[in-house]
C-alpha cells in the first residue's frame, strides 16, 4: 500500500514537470544572463503556412544578431508559443511568456485578432509588444502604450492608393471580396468608402472563414461584373479562392494589398496581371530587403512576402531600439523604440508619440512570375 | 435567369459530393443501425492517401482514386469489425457503444493525420483540366462536369447493386429484419462488413473530388459529417435512394442561399431544414420512395 502511494506521488510530481514544465531540465533562463524575447506565431491551423515562415525569420535574424556577439553583451533567446492565429490562445501563450518564462519583450500575433488578445497582458506586466504585420487600425487606437504598430493599416493604405489605382486602372464599377473577420470587413469598409468618394460604383462581399466552396460568391460577382476586384484574404483562402475565380471565367482586374508568396507559388497563373498596393514587394531594390531577400532565401529556398517581413521588421525595430536603450528596463525600451528612425525591409520607419508607424506605399504588379513597383507613394502620417 | 442556372449547376456540383457522403453514412445506419460519427474522417482519408499516391507518387489520378478509396474501405472493415464486439450487447447499448466509439474514433483518426501530415492545406492534383468552359450560359470546368457523373454513376451502379445483385438482396433483408434474414441462411456478419467497406469506400471519393476541387485539411471531416448527417435526415435514416435526392436537394439550396442572401447564411438555411423535417416529417423527405 505505501509503495502504491509513493508511485502515485512520483506520477502526480511527473505530470506536474511534463505539464508545467518545471523540471531541471526546462528550466527558465536566468534574466541576468540573456535576453528573452517572446514570440507568438501561428503555428498550428489554416495560417500556420504564413506562421512557420515568420517564424524562420525571426529565428534567422536572431541568429545574426548572436552570432555577431549578441546585444548588450548578452545572447537572445526566444521563447517560442503557437497563438493559431486565435483570442484565447494567443492571450494564454502571452500570459504564460510573461510570467513562466519572464520575457522581457514580445512579437506577435499575426491575425488581429490574435494580437488583440494580447494587449491588455502587455498593458498589464507593461512589456512592450511589437508588431509590423495586424492591420487592424482599432487595434492602434485603443492607446495602448505598450503597443507599437507600424504596419500601413487599411485606411492608411486606402488613402495612399485608391486616387492612383482609380486613375491608372481607369476603375468605374468595383467590388470586395474578403473573410468575414474584423480586419478584413474593415478592409472592405474602407475601400468601399474611398472607391465611392471617387464615383466608382461598388458592392462588398464576404465569406467566412473556412470556406471551401466559392462558387455561389463568385457567380453573384460575375453578374455584377464589376471592372475591377479588390480581395483581402490569408494565403490559404486566396489560393483556394483565385483558383475558383480563375474557373468562374472572370476577365476583370484584380487587386489586393499583398501578394503572399504562397500565392506566387500555387497560383501563379490565377494571378498573372494582379496588381497590389503593396505594404512589402520582394524586389524592392533596398540594401536592408535585398539582404533579407537573400538570407531567407538560403535559409528557406522561398521567398518572403509581407508577413515574414513584418515579422523581421519587428525583430530589427526591438534589437535597435534594445540597443539604443541600453538596457531592458521597459520604460526605457519604450522611450528608445518611440525614438526609432531606420530603414526597414519594406521602407523608413518613425514612430509618433502614439507608437504608430508606417512607410511607403507601393503600387505594384504580378506578370510573368514577377512583381515589379510601378509607383511609390509616400508615406504622409496615419 | 442566367445567375440562378449557374446557382444550380454549383448546387448540383456540391450536392453530387453530398450524395457520396451520405450515401455510405445512410447504407451503415440502415443496414447495421450504427451512426457512424467517424464517417467524415473516412472521407478526410481517402483525400489524404489520394494525395500521397497522385501528387507524391504520382500515379494517375483515377488510379490514386480507386487505390485510396479501396483502401479506405479496407480499413473500413478493420473498424466494423472493433466495433462487431459491441454485438453481444442489448440493442440500445450496442447503439450507445458504438456512437461514443465512433466520436472517439473520428478525433483519433483527425488528430493522428494534422500530427503526421500536418495542418497544412493542399489540393490534390488532377491533371483534368480546370480552365472555364462556356455551356450555354453557363461556365463549367471540365472536373465538375466530372464530378457530377462520377456521382450519378456510382449512385446507379450501387442502385442496381441493391436491387439486383445476391449481395444487395441480402443487404437489404438485413435492413428490413435482421432476424429474419439471418434465418433464411444470410451471413448477418459478412453483410455488416461488405456494408462498412461500401460506405467507407464511397465517402472516400466523395473526399477525393472535393480535395482535387478544393482543398485537403486534417479536420475536414467535421464539416463532412454534418453535411452528411443533413442530407441522411432529410431523405430519410437508411434510404439510399432518399441520401441521393437529398444531397442533390441540399447543394442546391445552399447554393442559392449563398448566392441571393450570403454565404455566412448558407450553413444556417441547411440545419434550418432538419429541423424543420424532424419537427415536421421525421421519417425523412423521400423515404418513401427508396421503399
Amino acid at each position: 500500500m505505501k509503495k502504491k502511494s509513493i508511485a502515485y506521488l512520483l506520477l502526480v510530481c511527473f505530470m506536474f514537470v511534463t505539464l508545467y514544465g518545471c523540471g531541471p531540465s526546462n528550466g527558465t533562463a536566468d534574466a541576468s544572463d540573456k535576453i528573452l524575447i517572446g514570440v507568438i506565431e501561428p503555428l498550428s491551423g489554416p495560417e500556420s503556412y504564413d506562421g512557420l515562415r515568420m517564424l524562420e525569420a525571426v529565428k534567422m535574424i536572431t541568429e545574426q544578431v548572436n552570432a555577431d556577439g549578441g546585444l548588450l553583451g548578452k545572447q537572445i533567446e526566444l521563447k517560442i508559443e503557437d497563438g493559431a492565429a486565435k483570442t484565447a490562445e494567443s492571450a494564454s501563450a502571452a500570459e504564460k511568456l510573461v510570467t513562466k518564462d519572464k520575457v522581457q519583450a514580445l512579437i506577435g500575433a499575426y491575425a488581429s485578432t490574435a494580437t488583440a488578445g494580447l494587449l491588455p497582458i502587455v498593458a498589464k506586466y507593461e512589456i512592450p509588444l511589437v508588431n509590423g504585420v495586424s492591420q487592424d487600425e482599432k487595434l492602434a487606437l485603443q492607446g495602448n502604450k505598450w503597443y507599437f504598430s507600424f504596419t500601413l493599416m487599411n485606411s492608411t493604405i486606402a488613402k495612399m492608393a485608391i486616387p492612383e489605382l482609380v486613375k491608372s486602372l481607369n476603375i468605374k464599377k468595383a467590388a470586395t471580396v474578403v473573410i468575414n473577420s474584423d480586419a478584413e470587413i474593415e478592409y472592405s469598409d474602407v475601400y468601399a468608402k474611398g472607391l465611392s468618394a471617387l464615383g466608382v460604383e461598388v458592392s462588398q462581399n464576404s465569406f467566412p472563414e473556412g470556406t471551401q466552396d466559392f462558387s455561389s460568391i463568385l457567380t453573384k460577382i460575375k453578374e455584377e461584373a464589376p471592372d475591377t476586384l479588390f480581395i483581402n484574404m490569408g494565403s490559404n483562402e486566396g489560393v483556394n479562392f483565385l483558383k475558383q475565380l480563375y474557373q468562374s471565367g472572370y476577365k476583370g482586374k484584380l487587386v489586393a494589398s499583398d501578394l503572399y508568396q504562397q500565392w506566387a507559388d500555387e497560383a501563379t497563373k490565377e494571378i498573372d496581371g494582379m496588381y497590389f498596393a503593396a505594404r512589402y514587394v520582394l524586389t524592392q531594390d533596398t540594401p536592408v530587403n535585398k539582404k533579407f531577400a537573400e538570407d531567407f532565401k538560403a535559409r528557406t529556398g522561398k521567398y518572403p512576402d509581407d508577413s515574414v517581413a513584418g515579422d523581421y521588421d519587428s525583430m530589427l525595430v526591438l534589437f535597435d531600439a534594445i540597443k539604443r536603450a541600453g538596457t531592458m528596463e521597459p520604460q526605457a525600451l519604450r522611450e528608445a523604440i518611440l525614438k526609432t528612425d531606420m530603414d526597414i525591409t519594406r521602407g523608413h520607419i518613425k514612430f509618433d508619440a502614439n507608437g504608430r508607424g508606417g512607410f511607403d506605399c507601393k503600387i505594384s504588379q504580378f506578370k510573368n512570375g514577377n512583381i515589379a513597383i510601378i509607383k511609390t507613394i509616400p508615406f504622409t502620417g496615419v | 435567369m442566367v445567375e440562378l442556372s449557374q446557382q444550380i449547376f454549383n448546387g448540383l456540383v456540391i450536392g453530387s459530393v453530398y450524395i457520396l457522403m451520405a450515401g455510405g453514412l445512410t447504407i451503415i445506419f440502415g443496414v447495421m443501425n450504427i451512426v457512424n460519427f467517424a464517417h467524415g474522417e473516412f472521407y478526410m482519408l481517402g483525400a489524404y492517401l489520394a494525395y500521397v499516391l497522385i501528387n507524391v507518387l504520382n500515379l494517375n489520378f483515377f488510379a490514386g482514386l480507386l487505390m485510396a478509396s479501396v483502401l479506405v474501405g479496407l480499413i473500413g472493415i478493420i473498424v466494423e469489425r472493433i466495433l462487431d464486439h459491441f454485438g453481444d450487447r442489448g440493442e440500445t447499448e450496442y447503439v450507445y457503444y458504438t456512437i461514443l466509439a465512433t466520436v472517439g474514433l473520428s478525433m483519433i483518426i483527425a488528430n493522428t493525420v494534422n500530427v503526421v501530415a500536418g495542418p497544412s492545406q493542399h489540393q490534390i492534383i488532377s491533371g483534368i483540366a480546370t480552365d472555364p468552359i462556356m455551356v450555354g450560359p453557363i461556365i463549367v470546368t471540365q472536373f465538375k462536369i466530372l464530378v457530377i457523373v462520377m456521382a450519378f454513376s456510382i449512385s446507379a451502379i450501387f442502385g442496381l447493386f441493391l436491387k439486383y445483385s445476391r449481395y444487395g438482396k441480402a443487404m437489404r433483408a438485413t435492413f428490413e429484419n435482421k432476424e429474419a434474414a439471418a434465418s433464411v441462411g444470410i451471413k448477418v456478419s459478412t453483410i455488416n462488413m461488405v456494408t462498412f467497406a461500401i460506405g467507407s469506400f464511397l465517402v472516400s471519393i466523395g473526399g477525393i473530388l472535393v480535395g482535387s476541387m478544393f482543398n485537403i485539411y486534417p479536420f475536414m471531416g467535421i464539416t463532412a459529417n454534418l453535411k452528411a448527417f443533413a442530407v441522411v435526415i432529410l431523405g430519410g435514416l437508411g434510404s439510399f435512394g432518399g441520401a441521393v435526392l437529398g444531397g442533390i436537394m441540399l447543394g442546391v439550396i445552399e447554393s442559392i442561399t449563398a448566392g441571393y442572401l450570403n454565404v455566412g447564411y448558407k450553413d444556417a438555411v441547411s440545419f434550418i431544414l432538419i429541423i424543420l423535417v424532424l419537427m415536421f416529417k421525421p421519417s425523412g423527405l423521400f423515404n418513401k420512395i427508396s421503399k
